[in-house]
Order: C-alpha cells, then sequence, then structure tokens
C-alpha cells in the first residue's frame, strides 16, 4: 500500500493532514447543540428585556417619587417668603376643597392653623423679615378664626384645638403672645364667623399689614398690632 | 461551515452584545463547526465534544457583553473560550489522555470511494490524529487555528496571546513535529 508520505515538511502538505484528521460535526449534530444553546439564550435574552424593562419602570418610579417628594418635603418645609411656600398653600387649598364639609373640614383647619403657628415660630427665631411676620400672623388669624368658625365640639376637634394650643404655647417670645391673642379672639368669636379669606404668602405685597400698623403701638410684642385682612386677595381658607 | 465577513460578524456580535439571541444563533452557525474540530481533537468522545461545544457558546454568550472588539477579533475571543474550555473539560474528568477513538475518525467510506481506497485513507487520517496528540498543546493549537479555522498570523497570534513572530516558529515547529513523527509512524508500520 501506498503509505502517507512521510515528506511533509511543507505546509501545504500538513495543511491536508490536519484537516483530513478533522472530525467534522455533522448538520444534524449541529442542530442537535444548537438547540441545547439557543433554549438557554433565547430564554436568557428574554429575561434580560425583562430586567431591561424593569429596572427602566423602577427607575422612572425612583426619579418620579424622588422629584415629587423631595418638592413636596422641601413644600413642607417652606416658610413664607420661600419659593415653595405657594406650593405648599396650594395643596392646603386642594386639601380643603377635596374634605367634605363637617369636622374633618375643621379638623384639617386646625392642622393648618398649627402649621402657621409652626412657621411663625420659626420665622421668630430665624430673624425673618418683619413684613413677613406680620403678614404670617394674618394668615394665622385667618385660619384660625376659621377653624374655629366650622368646629363643633367633638372629641376630635378637642384633640385639634388642644394641639394647636400647644403649638401656640411652644412659640418664642413675641410670637406666643400674638399667636395666643390670635387663638383667643378665633375662640371668642365662636362658630358665627364667616368664610376667611386669607391671601397666600409671596402673592401679596405684605406692606398694607405693615402701612397699617402703628409702629409705636405699644402692644408690648415687638411687632405691633397688624390688621386682619378678611377679604385679601389669592388663596381661600374657608370652613 | 459559512463564511462571513468580519463586517457582519462585528454587525452581529454588537447585536449579540445588546441581547438579540438570534445574531448570537447565527455566530453559533458561523464558528459551530471549527469550535467543535479544536474540541473533538482533545476530548475523548464525540458525546463530550458536543457538551464541551455546547458550553463554549454558552459561556460565550455569558461573557459577549464585556467583549470588547477593540482589541481581540471575535473569531480569537471564542476560541480562547474553547481552549480554556477543553482545559476546564480535562480538571472535571481527571483525564489526560486527549485521544480520540479510532472509530471517531472521520468516516471514508461512504460509499463515494472503493473500499480499498477509503481503507487507506481512514489509516492515514488515524496516523494524523495519533501524531497531533503527540505534539504540544500549543502546537496543536497553531495548526488548528492556520489550517482549520483559516486565522492568518496575526489572528493566530491574537487568540493563542503570542507576538506573530512566535507564532510564526511555533507553526514551523509544530509543522517539523508533525512530519517527523508521521514519519516515524511509517518507519513503525
Amino acid at each position: 500500500m501506498d503509505r502517507f508520505d512521510p515528506d511533509i515538511d511543507d505546509l501545504d502538505a500538513a495543511r491536508d493532514a490536519v484537516l483530513g484528521s478533522v472530525v467534522r460535526l455533522s448538520a444534524d449534530r449541529k442542530r442537535a447543540i444548537r438547540s441545547r444553546v439557543m433554549s438557554t439564550v433565547t430564554r436568557d435574552a428574554m429575561f434580560a428585556r425583562a430586567r431591561v424593562v424593569f429596572r427602566h419602570a423602577v427607575a422612572a418610579v425612583t426619579v418620579t417619587a424622588t422629584l415629587l417628594g423631595g418638592v413636596s418635603y422641601a413644600a413642607a418645609r417652606s416658610l413664607p417668603g420661600d419659593p415653595l411656600y405657594s406650593i405648599k398653600r396650594v395643596s392646603e387649598e386642594l386639601t380643603l376643597q377635596v374634605l367634605p364639609d363637617g369636622q374633618l373640614q375643621s379638623r384639617f383647619l386646625f392642622t393648618i392653623a398649627v402649621r402657621r403657628a409652626n412657621e411663625i415660630a420659626r420665622m421668630s427665631t430665624g430673624g425673618a423679615d418683619r413684613a413677613l411676620m406680620l403678614r404670617a400672623l394674618e394668615q394665622f388669624r385667618a385660619t384660625t378664626s376659621a377653624a374655629y368658625s366650622g368646629s363643633g365640639s367633638t372629641d376630635e376637634t378637642d384633640a385639634a384645638e388642644a394641639r394647636l394650643q400647644e403649638s401656640v404655647n411652644s412659640a418664642p417670645q413675641p410670637a406666643r403672645t400674638q399667636l395666643q391673642k390670635a387663638v383667643e379672639d378665633a375662640g371668642s368669636a365662636g362658630s358665627g364667623h364667616p368664610s376667611v379669606e386669607s391671601s397666600p404668602e409671596g402673592e401679596g405685597s405684605g406692606s398694607e399689614a405693615s402701612g397699617q400698623e402703628d409702629p409705636s403701638d405699644g402692644s408690648g410684642s415687638g411687632w405691633g398690632e397688624p390688621s386682619v385682612d378678611a377679604t385679601g386677595q389669592g388663596g381661600t381658607i374657608r370652613p | 461551515m459559512t463564511v462571513l465577513t468580519e463586517r457582519h460578524i462585528d454587525r452581529l456580535v454588537a447585536k449579540s452584545i445588546a441581547g438579540d439571541a438570534r445574531a448570537f444563533g447565527k455566530l453559533y452557525d458561523e464558528f459551530a463547526e471549527r469550535v467543535y474540530a479544536f474540541v473533538r481533537g482533545r476530548v475523548g468522545s464525540t458525546e463530550d465534544a458536543e457538551d464541551v461545544t455546547a458550553v463554549v457558546f454558552l459561556k460565550a454568550w455569558e461573557a459577549i457583553g464585556g467583549y470588547d472588539d477593540r482589541g481581540l477579533p471575535f473569531g480569537a475571543w471564542i476560541f480562547r473560550i474553547a481552549r480554556n474550555a477543553v482545559i476546564d473539560s480535562y480538571r472535571r474528568t481527571s483525564r489526560n489522555s486527549d485521544c480520540a477513538p479510532v472509530g471517531d475518525a472521520p468516516d471514508m467510506a461512504d460509499g463515494s470511494m472503493p473500499v480499498d481506497e477509503s481503507v487507506f485513507i481512514r489509516v492515514r487520517v488515524e496516523e494524523t490524529i495519533t501524531a497531533m496528540e503527540l505534539l504540544t498543546e500549543e502546537q496543536r493549537s497553531v495548526l488548528m487555528l492556520r489550517f482549520v479555522w483559516g486565522f492568518d498570523l496575526k489572528d493566530s497570534a491574537q487568540a493563542l496571546g503570542k507576538s506573530e513572530g512566535a507564532v510564526k516558529a511555533l507553526q514551523h515547529r509544530a509543522v517539523r513535529s508533525l512530519a517527523r513523527l508521521l514519519a516515524e509512524e511509517n518507519d513503525d508500520g
């Protein structure tokens, strides 16, 4: 038999020898391996797409929640004169509009009054502008008045009043005196108050209040006695 | 064996990286036979070779997200995976012998040639397989890359992680060794 040529020191001969020795993959076996591979690949690709969609959805929700939550928190912490304060006020107005008349609305008005009292306390310790302080006090008076005008005596409203009183008591002087006077006035007026309108902070000039104030007022509060403009412009707080 | 252009392969790779299973299937179609041929020369049975071939492509799919075509041609990249898969297979099975059984040699007796001739060719194939098994791993790899995978020196160098000069020298030694081994087998026969 003519055996294989041993003189293989030639690239072409080596190529032929190697290629000839290679075990080929049959078409059937190639398809069989392909099925095994692609079953996993296709499943992974499907899950990968689902993961991408899920990640995008989570990212969108996270971003939205962060933005909205951040704004809401920032707005909730805002004080009269802050850019976000109007958001806080609008949010309160919207809440009042959707609440049914009655105890829920009264309780929420007390909640708003507590917020105004706390704002005034923070402004007082923070050395806020005098005109802003007077305007904030106006808002407090209007809100407190509205709260008392709509409240019947129930456990819930009594508790809401108690929380308001706590806020007033914890305010620093001279704010506490002004707040206490506003609460007493509103409480003594009882439920005969009409709807009370108030102007949201930042929309009014604040000069009306300060302009009506007598700088030499001897109230001892340090702020003088502001007028309460129950027909003020802007947002409405009404029981 | 299909032969796609490098540009086509690059597009399929890009799609596969983006999670396109069909594109990866086409890459399988392009490289499966070469991978199998390489693997089959190193493992003990057809079944093992098919298993390892499947593993190679599954590993490629898992890793393709990290593939960077700026450094390594896809063919060289998948060859490296195949090489590592064979080594892993050795470790798993603790087999040191990668001798392919004679019965697994290419079947030439398919009726297309006289029986005497097919027997003659079969003997030649078996001799070559035996001789190839006696080469070093690198020598076998370079012959496989150059002759079966159709790589040029540059791609072979990248696949083996060597310089082109080193691959050229390695190829020369591999060819010389193969010639010597086949000559010895003939002398023994």
